[in-house]
């Protein structure tokens, strides 16, 4: 019996050592976000038996110290989910490797939707791989566009935007009702970032030129941002003080009409059994274009899973995860909606379409899927990351800063471009 | 070295590590040009302070909103906890029930009470929102404006304190002698010459040390501000603390924000050397 255990003892200790262990980090804290990686990872340790994976999570608050502290101690895991700015301070740091061959592999087997690459692409590589996007849409409560606009087909045109966000004001004011036609932040954070961009994105303005070169203070700048801040005459007050939490609670509570937002509210709604909720494509003025804000996640490897030889299977669990059926659990289970797939065969797959949340709001999810393609991100518009100072005016929340400046009156739109673009010009510095 | 340093170095040294060398860590880094995870760190002598307060367009304007912080907090946090005591200073089951009451929100912690306010105050969808409209009146964006933000971000951060002034304003009350105001009676002095005779120059010494605390708490608010509003609208609560954070967090430029921290600490220090010099009560006793 001794000799059997000491046996048995030996057989597993051998046993574990011929397993690779992975470790990566996320920042999805929420525990069904959590519960969802790990169903991931069960499903890829029993088909490689060999590798063991083990997720760690940070959240978004402490990503960026936590892994250029990691960076700097030599404590990094073997590779990260991330965001553009992450990733580009990871290359900064010069703590990743680059990854062309898995995405070559992957759209070939997949077709990647070209849009989403174009954040993790600089100095001609790719150094991040996307694994689902967030694309920002327009969002809207159909009953409230029949009750004050006598239609529910959605505006297409800014201008069309502007006065129906107007009419429902006002209709709905007369009426004793507190709705308001379009939800906008101003708050100096990520979101109004995002919604402002959105705008920003249909009248293409760029932050840089293709060479990398500021660009930001022109024309169609001045003009997006006016219409912000003429749009914004409808939007609730107080949203100079919003950010993620202020704006959903409203648009759930029934007090704003529409808003450029992400498609995630719907698990909301489908848990309410409120199923007053559709999309569109952004509106877009009529000498603009379709467009509107992407956010690829991606993940990232670092250095330190080449120098442990865990490069390999790091990048079999990548292959796993983008395999459609596996990449359905990531989006539509997780954050239907809100986590959209980057691939074409991941986009048509049964898998996500059959998500009893995707299938409740099917045309939403169809208007979200189209905008994967039509999307873009502000300092990579020409395809590419045109200069990684990017990382830093996006973290400091300058365009958040100068909507703030003008829908609070303390600057003219122009003077507010100008301020903007001299601080995007300190961080190139 | 006799046993009495023997005993206490143990508690000498572990101070020194816990606060000067994270002091001295700091001022090396303001003499720095370092992005924390970019590369080396490169000595640039007094550059970031001259930056500081030459080039930078937030940091002045960041050092005056905190100085402005400061007065209205002490303001509010040593008028309102004096009137609470007075209030509540007689022995009785209502005032019992009251102090206990009363020490709600300082046992809450600051990220409770920055989410309740937050939502409290939301003008749509609060409660205060909804309890204004339903007396016919208009709900203001208490965040949202620039006028409104940063006091009401004051009256919160106050709210939180005065429980805590209240309980030791009461205790100072408490050792005031009876006899003190039986014989004040019996002089002819009303309410008000007895607070300003007897209770004001008893409790002085309370007094003096709960506006040092919220001196000092008030001017390195932090969690607070930033939870509710980032340092926004427009930069309107943008104290020098939550300057500090975004420059080594969101622009890691850590070198700029030591040489910030370090300005930080030499005005706290200098105002706590005033004030124990100019307002302490023992020279006030002593005259």
């Amino acid at each position: 019996m001794r000799k059997f255990l000491v046996a048995l003892m030996v057989v597993f200790a051998i046993l574990s050592l011929a397993k690779t262990t992975i470790v990566f980090w996320h920042h999805e804290a929420p525990a069904h976000r959590v519960a969802a990686f790990q169903k991931v990872i069960k499903l890829f340790e029993k088909e490689n038996p060999d590798i063991k994976v083990i997720q760690q999570v940070v959240p978004w608050g402490d990503a960026w110290t936590k892994t250029l502290a990691a960076i700097q101690s030599g404590t990094t895991p073997d590779f990260q989910f991330s965001i553009p700015e992450l990733t580009i301070t990871a290359y900064l740091a010069n703590a990743i490797v680059p990854v062309d061959d898995l995405i070559k592999e992957i759209d070939s087997k997949y077709k990647y939707i070209k849009s989403q690459l174009a954040p993790y692409k600089f100095n001609g590589h790719y150094w991040g791989i996307p694994i689902w996007t967030m694309p920002m849409i327009l969002l809207y409560r159909p009953s409230y566009l029949k009750k004050y606009l006598g239609t529910t087909e959605p505006p297409k045109t800014w201008d069309e935007l502007l006065l129906a966000a107007q009419k429902i004001t006002l209709l709905s004011s007369k009426e004793g009702e507190t709705i308001y036609g379009i939800g906008l932040t101003a708050g100096d954070n990520l979101c109004t970032q995002e919604q402002v961009y959105t705008i920003m994105s249909n009248v293409g303005v760029k932050v840089f030129d293709e060479k990398g070169n500021l660009t930001f203070n022109k024309p169609e700048t001045w003009r997006a941002v006016e219409f912000y801040k003429d749009l914004y005459k409808f939007s609730p007050p107080g949203s100079t003080g919003w950010a993620w939490g202020e704006i959903e609670m409203n648009f759930t509570a029934g007090k704003i009409a529409m808003m450029p937002y992400f498609g995630g509210l719907q698990k909301r709604f489908y848990e309410m059994k409120n199923y007053d909720l559709d999309g569109a494509p952004q509106p877009y003025p009529v000498d603009g274009k379709e467009a509107n804000l992407i956010y690829p996640n991606d993940v990232h490897i670092f250095k330190s899973a080449v120098e442990k030889g865990h490069l390999e299977a790091v990048k079999k669990f990548i292959l796993f995860m983008m395999r459609p059926d596996i990449n359905a659990i990531l989006t539509a289970e997780m954050e239907p909606g809100s986590f959209v797939p980057v691939t074409e065969a991941a986009q048509k797959s049964d898998q996500y379409w059959n998500n009893p949340v995707i299938k409740t709001f099917k045309h939403l999810n169809e208007v979200i899927i189209r905008a994967t393609n039509y999307g873009t991100l502000y300092g990579f518009e020409h395809g590419y990351a045109a200069n990684l100072a990017i990382g830093s005016i996006s973290g400091a929340n300058v365009i958040a800063e100068m909507i703030q400046k003008v829908v609070t009156g303390e600057m003219g739109v122009k003077e507010a471009v100008k301020w903007a673009e001299s601080k995007m010009e300190s961080f190139l510095k | 070295m006799n046993r009495g340093m023997l005993l206490i170095l143990p508690v000498v040294i572990l101070a020194l590590l816990i606060t000067a060398v994270p002091l001295v860590n700091m001022t090396y880094k303001s003499l720095q040009k370092t992005m924390f995870g970019f590369g080396k760190e490169r000595f640039i002598g007094l550059e970031n302070y001259v930056n500081l307060f030459t080039k930078d367009e937030d940091f002045l304007p960041s050092l005056w909103r905190s100085f402005l912080w400061v007065f209205e907090n002490l303001l509010v946090q040593l008028t309102i906890p004096m009137l609470i005591a007075l209030l509540l200073q007689e022995n009785n089951l209502f005032n019992r029930l009251s102090r206990t009451l009363v020490l709600i929100p300082w046992i809450l912690p600051l990220v409770v009470i920055s989410v309740v306010w937050r939502w409290l105050l939301e003008p749509n969808i609060g409660y205060v929102g909804y309890l204004l409209r339903s007396v016919g009146l208009n709900s203001p964006s208490f965040f949202g404006n620039k006028a409104l933000a940063f006091h009401t971000l004051v009256l919160i951060n106050s709210w939180h304190f005065i429980p805590f002034g209240t309980i030791l304003m009461l205790a100072a009350l408490s050792t005031v002698p009876q006899s003190l105001y039986d014989a004040a009676k019996v002089d002819g002095a009303g309410a008000f010459q007895r607070f300003i005779y007897i209770t004001f120059p008893m409790i002085g010494r309370t007094i003096w040390f709960v506006a040092l605390l919220a001196f000092m708490w008030s001017f390195n608010t932090f969690d607070l501000i930033w939870l509710i509003t980032e340092g926004g609208p427009a930069d309107s609560t943008l104290t020098l603390p939550v300057y500090i954070y975004k420059l080594a967090f969101k622009m890691y430029n850590y070198g700029k924000a030591s040489a910030a921290s370090v300005v930080s600490t030499l005005i706290l220090i200098a105002v706590a050397y005033a004030y124990f010099k100019v307002f302490s009560p023992k020279k006030e006793g002593t005259r």
